[in-house]
């Protein structure tokens, strides 16, 4: 007797199409599992046979042969469980008969025969859709994460006794229909956030830096002596972070999917992720043994934070450089070849030298020149370079006055309402407009470009840092709802493009 | 004054006499603008107490003689210049150094020795301490029209020559080398700003080659012999700046020490001068006071400002260095105007950062 059933793996964060075949010939009572399956796949076997017994049929004492198709392909995940337990099945007098060719399964089974829910359900999901296979057979606590999906009929079941009576009698029950997006439209809920912009004292240039970066999704790096606030100010990045659309939860969903049970269900707010310094070069861009996306990617669409960016492995940093032009990374091993998307935002804080005090009001400082230098040193300048906007900070003196400091609710709401502009602006109708002179594809006018000349002039400026000035300017200019880069705009960009007062110091 | 720099080259470089030899004939003459050579080869066995004949002929010194007039004009083209004793540039405490200086060669313009010079000299590898009252002297100096004098090292030396240039004012670099050689080579682009400007560069030494060990204390007497004041940032115990201090000393030349943390190893060469009897530099406006210079008002703006940056520009010329977070409360002003007001007022060189927040008029 034979049968066929389809089912996905996952193939970085895609899904890919497989079958399952299964023959159970005349022998010595034996399961075999061919096709290149894991360790999590080989103990399936174990899991089948309990599912099935505890449901009440009786396992076949003859000689089962089950091939996962594609043979060459290695296969990961607990969720072949269900769609192997049904290729027993559909050659058993149970199910007899029945053609499954348009149905795909997915799930994990208990040994009781429940269903249990699976991570990477969207990915495997795409995978069956992509092979021709909208009628898919998953768990039911993974019914939330299908909504995202259009053009597919979900028939989320708990249990397999439940299935099987379905499948035996051609009666499978759908989704209910009305439900599907309800629990697509996610609110901002300002309780969520534990700390708000407005308990940091003082450091408003920071927070202004914050807002810009923000919008624009600059590279920052804050520089400043120990205790002045860089950590307290880069935490509360998640307080002022846009939402995200359907299709970045989607895609980040998927990578969480991937990467080791890190969550199931769907993935609600940007991403910040803060890795300690100890992180490995593997941990931080993705690999090893399975090839699963590091620490860049479950930042995508967010922010990568790295504290004490001096501390980190020197390897580590500079593996960031390809991921940070590119927004992807490229991963090879064992005849494994994926691309998991990283376009993350970076901010990062460090000392201006080993004692931490250079340059600070408190002029602690006792370094030595070359130590600086070499302090300075530990980020090349191709990841400098990279990093379009610098802050200095200093200790705030906490006997001076201070003016109150904005929340993150107002900063958030100005990102907000200045990217609605971004986009408007980006769009065709608006390019035309107010149209002056062009710089690096952005729209200044005639007394910006002169004062980019007098920096110029001036030494102050090379091509690259005019490119970072625009770029910022033009974020700054988007803050305010102008079409057109003003004079004020290009002065305060040049305010972060500080490794210039840095230099200044230096010999 | 041609005579001179000729019978120079010709004595102690092109005619390889032996030193007791040049000694002799020295002293005969009592000086190189007096030397006759006809005269010494006609008298030399006389001359030199001894029957060895004089290893040349008069047509082979001829011959050297006119290359040398040859080279000279080398020296002495476009801005370049030769000093000598007779010179009016050449003071009488260089004069008086020990051991002697006999030609200085210059590039720049060699009015500036006849301005008031202070010199500010220091360690090759200073503190962040150190390196900041460098540069803000220097700067504050060339602001007041004093021109700082320096020997292009690495450290104190560089960061002086630097702040004296950002600060518009002219700066004389004695170099270790020949003034056409950049020693060390890390400091090129100073080097350029101050070859390229109304400044002047100073050496004893002729040939292009590295610096011998010898060339640095010898140089420092220079250094010390052309400044009315030479001030002392930071030195060890036992340092290269110290001999310069030492010269100054000789010299007659006025020391201001630069107080430092006593247990900083870069302060302890300059407490002790102070211990010795420098005076301490309590602060800039001493220099002022001791070559009895009067304080220049700052200069009245003349530049187009926008409304943010003339609100900064005034309260910043009330309370002269401020933090961006006195700043912000003081004017009101949104931290996006302060940024951009204050690049507007960096840009027109009225004021600059001086520490990581914090903005000083220029």
């Amino acid at each position: 007797m034979y049968s066929k059933i389809n089912t996905a793996v996952s193939w970085g964060i895609e899904g890919l199409g497989i079958k399952i075949e299964t023959h159970i010939l005349r022998g010595m009572p034996n399961h075999i599992l061919v096709g290149l399956p894991s360790t999590v796949i080989k103990e399936s076997k174990e899991r089948v046979r309990s599912a099935i017994k505890s449901i009440g049929v009786k396992f076949s004492d003859d000689r089962i042969v089950q091939n996962l198709y594609p043979a060459d392909l290695k296969k990961e995940g607990s969720h072949l469980d269900l769609p192997l337990a049904i290729g027993i099945l559909a050659c058993t007098e149970v199910l007899n008969g029945k053609s499954f060719d348009k149905l795909g399964f997915i799930g994990e089974l208990a040994l009781n025969g429940d269903i249990q829910p699976i991570s990477n359900v969207l990915s495997l999901i795409e995978g069956l859709v992509s092979a021709g296979i909208s009628h898919i057979v998953m768990p039911y606590d993974n019914r939330v994460e299908s909504r995202f999906i259009n053009n597919v009929t979900i028939y989320p079941y708990s249990t397999l006794q439940e299935l099987v009576a379905d499948l035996a009698s051609e009666s499978l029950k759908k989704e209910v229909e009305q439900e599907k997006y309800d629990f697509i439209e996610f609110k901002r809920n300002e309780s969520e956030f534990e700390n708000d912009y407005n308990e940091v004292y003082g450091q408003g240039h920071a927070l202004r830096a914050m807002e810009i970066a923000m919008l624009g999704r600059h590279n920052l790096l804050l520089i400043g002596p120990p205790g002045c606030g860089k950590s307290m100010i880069a935490e509360r990045i998640p307080s002022i972070m846009p939402p995200l659309s359907i299709n970045e939860r989607i895609e980040l969903t998927k990578i969480y999917g991937v990467a080791d049970g890190e969550t199931k269900g769907m993935i609600k707010y940007r991403p910040f992720r803060s890795p300690h310094h100890s992180i490995s070069k593997i941990g931080l861009v993705g690999g090893g043994m399975k090839v699963l996306p590091g620490e860049i990617s479950k930042a995508h669409n967010g922010v990568l934070f790295l504290d004490e960016i001096g501390e980190f492995k020197k390897d580590a940093i500079e593996s960031l450089r390809e991921p940070l032009s590119s927004g992807k990374v490229q991963l090879s091993r064992g005849g494994r070849s994926l691309e998991y998307p990283s376009q993350f935002m970076l901010v990062a804080t460090m000392n201006p030298c080993p004692c931490g005090h250079f340059l600070s009001k408190s002029g602690l400082c006792n370094c030595k020149v070359q130590s600086i230098k070499n302090y300075m040193g530990k980020l090349s300048w191709p990841i400098l370079d990279r990093i379009d906007m610098t802050v200095l900070m200093d200790a705030v003196d906490l006997s001076s006055e201070l003016s109150e400091g904005k929340s993150s609710q107002f900063i958030f709401q100005r990102v907000e309402a200045a990217g609605d502009f971004k986009r408007e602006r980006t769009s065709e109708k608006m390019r035309n407009q107010g149209q002056q002179c062009e710089l690096g594809g952005e729209f200044l006018n005639q007394t910006s470009i002169e004062i980019i000349k007098r920096y110029e002039q001036k030494g102050k400026l090379s091509m690259r840092s005019v490119v970072k000035l625009v770029k910022i300017a033009r974020s700054i200019a988007d803050l305010e709802q102008s079409l057109i880069i003003e004079k004020k705009h290009i002065f305060e960009a040049y305010t972060f493009l500080s490794a210039q007062v840095m230099k200044k110091f230096f010999i | 004054m041609q005579n001179y720099i000729i019978n120079y080259w010709l004595l102690e470089e092109s005619l390889l006499f032996s030193a007791p030899i040049r000694k002799n004939i020295l002293n005969y003459y009592s000086d190189y603008n007096h030397i006759k050579w006809r005269h010494l080869l006609e008298n030399w066995k006389d001359l030199m107490k001894s029957n060895v004949a004089c290893p040349f002929s008069e047509k082979e010194l001829q011959d050297v003689r006119a290359r040398m007039v040859d080279q000279l004009k080398h020296y002495t083209h476009e801005n370049r210049s030769i000093l000598t004793p007779y010179s009016q540039y050449f003071s009488n405490v260089l004069k008086n150094s020990h051991p002697k200086v006999n030609l200085i060669y210059a590039k720049g313009d060699v009015n500036l020795l006849n301005s008031k010079k202070v010199a500010i000299v220091g360690s090759r590898k200073p503190t962040a301490y150190g390196r900041k009252i460098a540069y803000d002297l220097g700067r504050y100096l060339a602001q007041q029209g004093i021109t700082v004098v320096s020997g292009m090292a690495l450290g104190i030396d560089a960061q002086s020559h630097k702040g004296a240039l950002d600060g518009g004012g002219q700066t004389i670099a004695v170099m270790p080398t020949d003034i056409d050689t950049v020693y060390p080579k890390t400091n090129i682009a100073i080097y350029n700003r101050i070859n390229s400007s109304a400044n002047l560069i100073l050496s004893e030494y002729r040939e292009q080659s590295e610096p011998k060990h010898y060339h640095f204390p010898l140089r420092n007497r220079i250094i010390s012999g052309i400044s009315d004041l030479v001030v002392i940032v930071e030195a060890g115990e036992k340092s290269g700046t110290l001999i310069t201090a030492a010269h100054a000393l000789d010299q007659g030349i006025p020391i201001v020490s630069v107080p430092g943390n006593i247990t900083s190893e870069l302060s302890k060469g300059t407490n002790r001068l102070i211990f010795d009897g420098a005076l301490p530099l309590f602060n800039f406006e001493l220099i002022l006071e001791l070559l009895d210079v009067k304080p220049q008002i700052h200069k009245r703006l003349s530049v187009d400002l926008s409304e943010s940056a003339r609100i900064v520009y005034e309260i910043l010329l009330k309370r002269k260095k401020m933090t961006l977070n006195d700043l912000n409360f003081a004017t009101c002003l949104e931290y996006s105007e302060i940024n951009a007001a204050l690049n507007e007022l960096i840009l027109e060189d009225l004021c600059d950062f001086v520490s990581l927040d914090e903005i000083e008029l220029t």
